[in-house]
């Protein structure tokens, strides 16, 4: 599609510019009778080589150097400059459509040199321009085309070249349709349609143009709709190439949107008009779409029949991006037909073709974006200094007022002079209140700009982040699996644990810089649960007193006078008070830091607190402000001292306020800053704290529970069956790591994992037993899960080797539940009577 | 257990087989939708992890075609895996019947205690698992 509107265009380009040597040299003076007749002669050339330009590029450049040679043998004059320029116009765009760039980029480069100082400005030079600028798309450079394709837009403006114009716009429209911007590409193609309307190769272009735009929008009608419009130009201007590549476009569509029957006739037609040998380039891609509905029709062995035809067409051309379509159409048709082995060959080709697209369409639109936010950047600055210079302004403005003010108290007591002076003095006044006005007025617009840099910045930082989270993804989660690998240690482990960090640091500025733009978009899910305050405070502190402590400082945690539950968006708060903590690791050199939660009534309402404060360098007052604002690290030096994207804080307070509350501050330099998050403090419902805080000691509800087991998803399947029922869940690897956790925190049941040990003799059960002795002194009761009974007599009996109760796989979730409900409610009582239950082994 | 991931792109298929290995599981994969169902047709899983973007049949749609099956497999448990952490995207991956979302790059405890929650709703026997 884009090769054959490139080209389109480049024709339109060609016919419509009139860079013929007289018109461009109508300024100049013209030499007499023999100059003027080898210029005619060179002119000739020049005429052919245009028309030879559409059907046959070589015999244009041919002529275009001829004419180029000609000339040379002129005296030098303006003249001949410009015949020159226009002849090495004619190569290099012949040079293009032979894909010959290097050789393309030379002729046009020293051409629009010379035509810079010969006829700046003019008609050639915007074509010129033109042609620099679509050497410059093929070669992958966007930004340098959309400089050049813009310049030649205001040269022909100025002229009032209406078509030139038109296809200045289309060309920016092609740029966007690289870089997948629909929306862009939809406005581009629609200015230059109102530019110059009712010219038949125009129409074609833009209505081609937009109906792929809103096709790819999923605009399904409109695009039909457009389609329409580009045949009907496509029939006008006799071009069944044309008409035919616009056919398999609209058969696409069709077959999107399900319109089987609709898709089969058109692609009937666009073979029919594809008969004429000019469009017989169509044919592959018909074929293509033939078979894509053969397959939806359920038919696969015609599929495969129209894939291998459609190859055959093609040749060596099927390894472009055009044909990508075509190998996804091929590996479904194999696949459908059994033969593995092709389908995956042409999956595989499909995937390197997808991948170079959307790399390009990724890196075309990251450097679009990154050129608004450069252009917006620029403008950010130089409002920035506008401010400031708004602001001397107002106050310069206001200190005059008040010295007129002054002074014409003074001389009000003169009561001759007053009237004359009042009447001059009170005009200055007005003048002056006016300036400061007028200053407000425009400070009004350079916060407008400001604001539009910082989106533009937020956005193309957005778009670039969440492109790296894919391949975080193979790092990060590569690094898991290797830390998951107990034979993995020493210097080894230490590297790939610094690759860890690494990434996950990454991770963190991916994530807030999109929490920054979705903050800006103002797209926030909020998900307030009932949760439990200390644990978050008190498992945060756990984690950042590591990175405290390395950094030589301590940090204290105190929640005597805070809620235990409170209802809130925990995610949030923990993020909030995380980057808050961080903050202060970061800018404390030395001493302490400390977290505080609390509460207090503000205005009647009741609010939570949590306080950090540190000893570290302060803020200035001036800069209070400052620091939430977004990308903003105070004193630029810090930035290499103190990295990060200067997100943080910014994040911080949005956060706050869009759970109703705030971030507060106040410091002085050299001696520490004090950070206060305040929110609204919901009360959290009575009866879950009760049944959380009053589950008696001998029942499941009320028990420390330790489950001895390796694997994490087994472990992650207990937690999800237990953690909400007991009231505390942790998790030991094996035995001896069970043994040194028993002490602490009163646990009081254990559930031993036993399936290894009973396929051990001897050995593994004397494990048991010295397990067991441990856990009964500790008091607590020993749960084992064993395999089914297999055969009688000899098979290890876990209850001979200590252990309290049984339990037998396989044992479903609610069954498990059951059965520690009923084992630890009786090793409660063990003078109860037993429970008569099968499913319960009991010591007697 | 059975696990079948379905995902186009082979690195990301290898980060999740490799910490499935981890928990000892033999992770089943299909490189897009239309095998996915085949292979789901073919063969009961315990839990299907789905990419959303890929070439061909997207995500959502391949949930909707296995929510609209008309035997047990339709209530499968699914978990999508996405890169994108568009606002409300968690809740149309649940309106249109997955059972959780894990966001890029995955957090292999993530992923195991969402296979973990998924497993226990089904309130069966836990022996399934090992």
């Amino acid at each position: 599609m884009m090769a054959h509107n490139k080209a389109l265009l480049a024709a339109i380009l060609l016919s419509a510019s009139s860079g013929s040597v007289a018109a461009a040299g109508r300024a100049a003076p013209v030499p007499l009778a023999p100059a003027a007749q080898r210029l005619g002669t060179a002119d000739e050339l020049i005429a052919e080589s245009r028309r030879a330009m559409p059907t046959d590029p070589v015999k244009a450049r041919e002529q275009a150097g001829a004419a180029r040679a000609a000339l040379a043998t002129e005296p030098p004059s303006a003249a001949r400059q410009i015949g020159i320029a226009t002849a090495a116009w004619l190569e290099g765009e012949a040079s293009i459509r032979l894909s010959e760039l290097p050789r393309a980029q030379a002729v046009i480069l020293a051409a629009l040199r010379s035509i810079e100082r010969a006829a700046p400005n003019s008609k050639l030079h915007g074509s010129l321009l033109s042609s620099r600028a679509g050497i410059e798309a093929a070669l992958g450079r966007p930004l340098a085309a959309l400089n050049d394709y813009q310049r030649a837009y205001a040269i022909f403006h100025k002229l009032g070249e209406a078509r030139d114009q038109a296809i200045a716009l289309q060309n920016i429209g092609s740029i966007y349709n690289d870089a997948a911007d629909y929306e862009r590409v939809l406005y581009y193609y629609g200015l230059a349609h109102d530019a110059f309307p009712d010219d038949p190769i125009l129409d074609l272009s833009s209505s081609n143009n937009q109906a792929n735009a809103l096709d790819e929008l999923g605009r399904f009608a409109l695009a039909e709709q457009a389609y329409g419009e580009a045949l009907r130009a496509a029939r006008r201007l006799g071009s069944p190439p044309a008409e035919a590549r616009i056919l398999d476009n609209l058969a696409q569509a069709q077959l999107k949107q399900g319109h089987l029957s609709e898709a089969a006739k058109t692609v009937a037609r666009g073979l029919s008009v594809a008969r004429d040998p000019r469009a017989a380039d169509s044919i592959p891609l018909l074929m293509r779409t033939a078979a894509q509905l053969a397959l939806a029709n359920d038919r696969p062995r015609k599929a495969l029949d129209l894939v291998e035809r459609s190859f055959a067409a093609a040749g060596e051309k099927a390894l472009t991006t055009r044909y990508r379509e075509l190998h996804h159409a091929a590996y479904l048709a194999y696949k459908r037909n059994g033969q593995e082995k092709q389908a995956l060959d042409h999956f595989e080709t499909y995937k390197g073709l997808s991948d170079q697209g959307r790399s390009l369409a990724a890196s075309t639109s990251a450097t679009l974006a990154a050129a608004r936010f450069d252009f917006a950047n620029q403008n950010a600055r130089i409002a920035t200094l506008k401010t400031g210079q708004l602001q001397r302004d107002i106050a310069l403005s206001r200190l005059k007022a008040r010295q007129l003010q002054i002074v014409l108290g003074g001389l009000l007591t003169l009561v001759t002079v007053v009237a004359v002076l009042l009447g001059l003095y009170l005009r200055s006044l007005r003048r002056s209140r006016d300036a400061i006005g007028a200053v407000n007025l425009e400070l009004v617009d350079v916060n407008h700009e400001l604001e539009a840099a910082l989106l533009a910045k937020t956005q193309f930082l957005a778009t670039t982040s969440h492109e790296i989270r894919t391949p975080l993804n193979g790092v990060l989660g590569m690094t898991q699996v290797l830390l998951a690998d107990p034979a993995v240690v020493g210097d080894i482990r230490e590297r790939i644990m610094l690759m860890h960090k690494a990434g996950g640091t990454m991770q963190r500025l991916v994530d807030d810089i999109l929490d920054s733009a979705k903050t800006d978009a103002g797209s926030f899910d909020l998900d307030r649960t009932f949760g439990n305050l200390h644990e978050l405070l008190s498992e945060g502190i756990v984690l950042w007193r590591a990175k405290a402590e390395a950094a030589g400082l301590t940090l204290r945690l105190d929640i005597e006078d805070c809620p235990e539950f409170i209802v809130e968006d925990m995610g949030r708060l923990r993020q909030i008070v995380f980057n808050i903590v961080a903050n202060a690791i970061k800018f404390t050199p030395q001493g302490r830091i400390d977290v505080k939660a609390t509460t207090a009534t503000i205005d009647g309402g009741d609010f939570l607190k949590v306080i950090v404060s540190d000893t570290g360098i302060g803020i200035a007052q001036r800069d209070l402000g400052a620091i939430f604002e977004r990308f903003v690290q105070l004193d630029g030096s810090t930035t290499r001292q103190f990295a990060g994207t200067g997100l943080g804080l910014a994040i911080c307070r949005n956060l706050a306020r869009t759970l109703d509350g705030d971030v507060l501050v106040t410091s002085e330099v050299g001696v520490g800053s004090q950070f206060t998050v305040l929110l609204p403090l919901r009360a959290a419902p009575v009866t879950s704290v009760v049944s959380e805080l009053s589950a008696p000691a001998d029942t499941l509800e009320g028990s420390s529970l330790l489950i001895v087991r390796a694997n994490p998803l087994a472990q992650a399947m207990f937690a999800a069956v237990l953690k909400p029922i007991v009231a505390r869940l942790a998790f030991a690897a094996s035995m001896d790591e069970a043994v040194a956790a028993l002490p602490d925190a009163g646990t009081n049941l254990i559930l031993l994992e036993g399936t290894g040990l009973a396929a051990e003799t001897g050995d593994g059960l004397a494990r048991l037993r010295d397990f067991a002795a441990g856990v009964a002194d500790q008091g607590a009761c020993l749960v084992v899960l064993w395999p089914a009974a297999t055969a009688g007599p000899g098979e290890p009996d876990p209850l001979a080797c200590g252990a309290n109760f049984v339990i037998r796989k396989p044992v479903g979730a609610d069954s498990l539940v059951a059965q520690l409900r009923a084992a630890v409610s009786a090793h409660a009582q063990p003078d109860a009577l037993p429970v008569m239950d099968e499913r319960l082994d009991r010591v007697a | 257990m059975q696990i079948l991931f379905i995902e186009d792109d082979a690195m990301n298929r290898r980060v999740v087989k490799d910490m499935l290995s981890v928990a000892g599981i033999d992770m089943h994969e299909a490189v897009d939708a239309e095998a996915g169902l085949a292979m789901i047709e073919a063969k009961s899983f315990d839990i299907v992890l789905m990419d959303l973007r890929m070439p061909g049949m997207d995500g959502l749609t391949a949930v909707r075609h296995i929510r609209a099956r008309h035997d047990a497999k339709a209530s499968v448990p699914i978990i999508v895996i996405t890169a994108d952490s568009a606002t409300n995207l968690r809740r149309d991956c649940l309106a249109q019947g997955a059972d959780d979302m894990l966001v890029k790059p995955i957090a292999m405890q993530e992923l195991f205690d969402s296979i973990g929650q998924m497993m226990a709703r089904q309130g069966g026997s836990l022996e399934l698992m090992f």
